[in-house]
């Protein structure tokens, strides 16, 4: 009887990811322009991966953006830690950094590109304050893109994580607080064996969406804010995907290109999980 | 009295509101009585056989959006006249995107169900008709000796690009690239404004001219390596020819051919010499490239010859027809090989589509000589469909235009007609070349790569 209940989801779950997704499987030993009949090619469009240099960029700036994801797990913990303590104005410092995860990652894109555009408010600003030397093409130089394009992304999507985290901690007792207060535990001491253990779950919850994140959800900054570009110096293998699929009609290369993202994520977030248990039984 | 009426359709008209009523009463009444250049459309419907269908119904028909009104007036009015001309059936147009036009057309070949007419560049590069020949009805049978003397390059829409190959599509237009430039600045600089450049020698020299005037010689914007691909095109006739150009699409040139090598280099060398401003590489060419040129903060940029936001109708509506200068390609040291130029866009009919004949009629019709004038009157595109010839009265960069491509060979511009998998490594490379970062050698080299990737 529960499996009626069910029956719609899995329908639907089939229908529109597991179908798909072994068809994408299927269609990634063929070449197919989505046009012609498929013609079988065997593992060709794999053993084609490694010489691609533009696969091999989006590797790599893959692996730069899983880098990053300390910040973007840590960063909004702070915040969330600072928030909890009702610091002065804590409530319109919620809703100010909630607001960018609210508005479309396509816009946050358009609008960070106009400010981030050569000579405009953010070059403008660092020569008012006489940075002048700083101020430059943010997102058309190939060795500061990536970079730039992280620190809008993270800026755009970590109220997300303030918020997950302030509602994990509302679940924390208070109690433990008063009983390490009775201790003579100090802020930062009551944070580090109260706050922080009760959060575990809950990091490791968010730690694990962020990772996915990096890897498929990354694909309407890549889009809006540099197109992949200058040269290849911003595509990440998601990005990979659609542009080989949609961008040059290679459905059957797109597909192997997807079928590499999607184990490349199995092994990291499976290694992810297997990190946090044995931090778990320890 | 028909050969008459026929005679006013495809006589030359001044631009004006009273001019396109009478343009559209007469062109109404040509179509059901069936002369001239319309002619053709009813001559589908009784003799176009094979292609079938329904003559009744909807008939959905994508375009792009070019960011011009006068394009979307003049294929309104195209549409209502067929509608007119065709009783029981109605135009669904769809108006597209064209960042994301090839997805959503991939999408809809791949899906076997889309729009029955679909808009496509010519070549094979982008939205263009031989990315997508596998999915589009042939129209050799169809297209009347008529149509292939009056239209512009059909082989850029044939297979193989060859005059005697599939045609897959019907072109409309004339897109030249061309040079535009603000005689006003050249003045400033000390430059004779009746003699733009005709040699890059020239080119360069006048560059350099402009800079020390302080004005910025060139105005452009290589955000997505556009700006690459239109310089490629606008020199190439000087370091190549037209035969090349093929040869080089058609994957029978070496990419690293001093001809492409030496167009590469060239343009980087303006460009690493001061040719453009500091902003060149994160600037968009449109519509912000062009806007600079629009308002004069750039001498000259390359542009297009027909509509949209980077041709000679903004420039004129801001800085005065009087003050836009516009020239043809430039050669190395002499005249061009061929002028870099072809139709501006095409309509196909993709195979899936279930009114293949109420289609061809459609696509027959926007490519008459009679929708050819509604596009001239209300876009200001040059003429594709050599049956209509520019009035006198027609603005200067028109007529001058019109008037070299009609004493030169042309060809649509070579960035146009190679793969999309070259063109995607060239702009990828050019955006670092345009930095600095990289040079011709290597873009050329990642052009190879990418055309010899399985």
């Amino acid at each position: 009887m529960p499996w009626l209940f069910l029956l719609p989801l899995l329908a639907l779950m089939a229908g529109f990811r597991l179908i798909p997704m072994i068809d994408a499987v299927r269609l990634s030993f063929y070449h197919w322009d989505g046009i012609s009949p498929p013609v079988w090619v065997g593992f060709r469009n794999y053993s084609a991966l490694w010489g691609d240099p533009a696969f091999r960029d989006a590797l790599r700036n893959n692996g730069l953006i899983l880098l990053t994801l300390p910040v973007w797990v840590i960063l909004p913990l702070a915040v969330a830690i600072g928030l909890r303590e009702r610091v002065r104005g804590w409530r319109i410092f919620r809703i100010a950094y909630f607001i960018p995860c609210a508005i479309s990652p396509l816009i946050v894109g358009e609008l960070a590109n106009l400010f981030l555009r050569y000579d405009g408010p953010v070059d403008r600003i660092l020569r008012d304050v006489g940075l002048r030397g700083l101020a430059q093409q943010w997102l058309a130089n190939p060795s500061l893109a990536l970079w730039v394009m992280m620190a809008v992304i993270i800026w755009a999507n970590f109220g997300t994580g303030v918020l997950i985290y302030l509602a994990g901690a509302a679940t924390i007792d208070e109690s433990l607080y008063d009983a390490a207060k009775i201790d003579g535990a100090s802020r930062w001491r009551q944070h580090r064996h109260v706050t922080l253990p009760q959060l575990r779950e809950v990091i490791q919850f968010y730690g694990v969406i962020v990772l996915i994140g990096a890897f498929a959800a990354m694909f309407p900054y890549v889009y809006s804010l540099t197109g992949g570009g200058p040269g290849t110096s911003t595509y990440t293998v998601e990005f990979d995907v659609y542009q080989q699929a949609f961008g040059q009609g290679e459905l059957g290369y797109g597909s192997a290109v997807g079928v590499v993202l999607l184990l490349l994520l199995l092994v990291l977030v499976i290694a992810a999980m297997r990190i946090f248990r044995m931090g778990e039984e320890r | 009295m028909l050969k008459a009426l026929c005679r006013t359709l495809t006589a030359a008209r001044p631009r004006g509101s009273h001019a396109r009523t009478l343009a559209a009463v007469t062109l109404a009444a040509a179509l059901v009585a069936g002369c001239g250049s319309s002619s053709a459309t009813s001559q589908s419907s009784t003799t176009g056989k094979g292609l079938g269908g329904s003559m009744k119904g909807q008939l959905t028909v994508w375009d792009w959006d070019d960011s011009t009104p006068g394009f979307a007036q003049a294929f309104a009015q195209i549409d209502k006249q067929f509608e007119a001309a065709h009783p029981g059936v109605t135009i669904k147009r769809v108006v597209q995107p064209y960042p994301n036009y090839p997805q959503l057309m991939q999408a809809t070949f791949t899906a076997g169900s889309g729009p029955c007419v679909a808009e496509f560049l010519v070549g094979q590069n982008g939205p263009a008709v031989l990315h997508f020949q596998a999915g589009l009805v042939p129209l050799n049978a169809y297209v009347t000796p008529a149509m292939r003397s009056q239209l512009t390059q059909l082989n850029t829409v044939s297979s193989n690009y060859s005059s005697s190959g599939t045609i897959y599509a019907l072109p409309f237009g004339l897109q030249p690239q061309v040079l535009y430039y603000n005689k006003k600045l050249f003045k400033k600089a000390g430059l004779n404004p009746g003699q733009p450049p005709t040699t890059y020698a020239q080119l360069a020299s006048d560059a350099k001219a402009l800079k020390a005037a302080g004005i910025t010689p060139f105005a452009g914007g290589n955000q997505d390596g556009f700006m690459s691909e239109w310089w490629f095109s606008y020199l190439y006739p000087g370091f190549g020819t037209e035969q090349k150009s093929l040869q080089l699409a058609l994957g029978k040139l070496a990419l690293n051919d001093p001809s492409v090598t030496n167009t590469i280099s060239h343009f980087l060398s303006l460009v690493h010499n001061g040719g453009f401003s500091a902003n060149v590489a994160s600037e968009a060419l449109t519509p912000d490239a062009a806007n600079d040129f629009a308002a004069g903060k750039g001498a000259m940029f390359v542009g297009l010859g027909s509509g949209g936001t980077a041709s000679y109708v903004p420039f004129d509506q801001s800085l005065g027809t009087a003050n836009v200068g516009v020239a043809e390609a430039v050669g190395e040291t002499g005249t061009p090989s061929y002028l870099p130029g072809g139709p501006a866009s095409s309509w196909g009919i993709p195979t899936y589509c279930q009114n293949k004949q109420l289609a061809w009629d459609y696509i027959k019709y926007s490519t008459s000589v009679a929708a050819a004038r509604l596009l001239w009157e209300d876009d200001g595109m040059l003429p594709g469909n050599t049956g209509f010839t520019l009035p006198s009265n027609a603005v200067v960069q028109a007529r001058e235009m019109a008037a070299a491509f009609r004493s030169h060979p042309f060809l649509y511009p070579a960035h146009g007609l190679w793969s999309a998998s070259v063109d995607n490594a060239y702009r990828q490379q050019m955006e670092l070349a345009v930095d600095g970062k990289e040079s011709a050698a290597q873009v050329v080299a990642a052009m190879q790569s990418a055309a010899s990737a399985p």
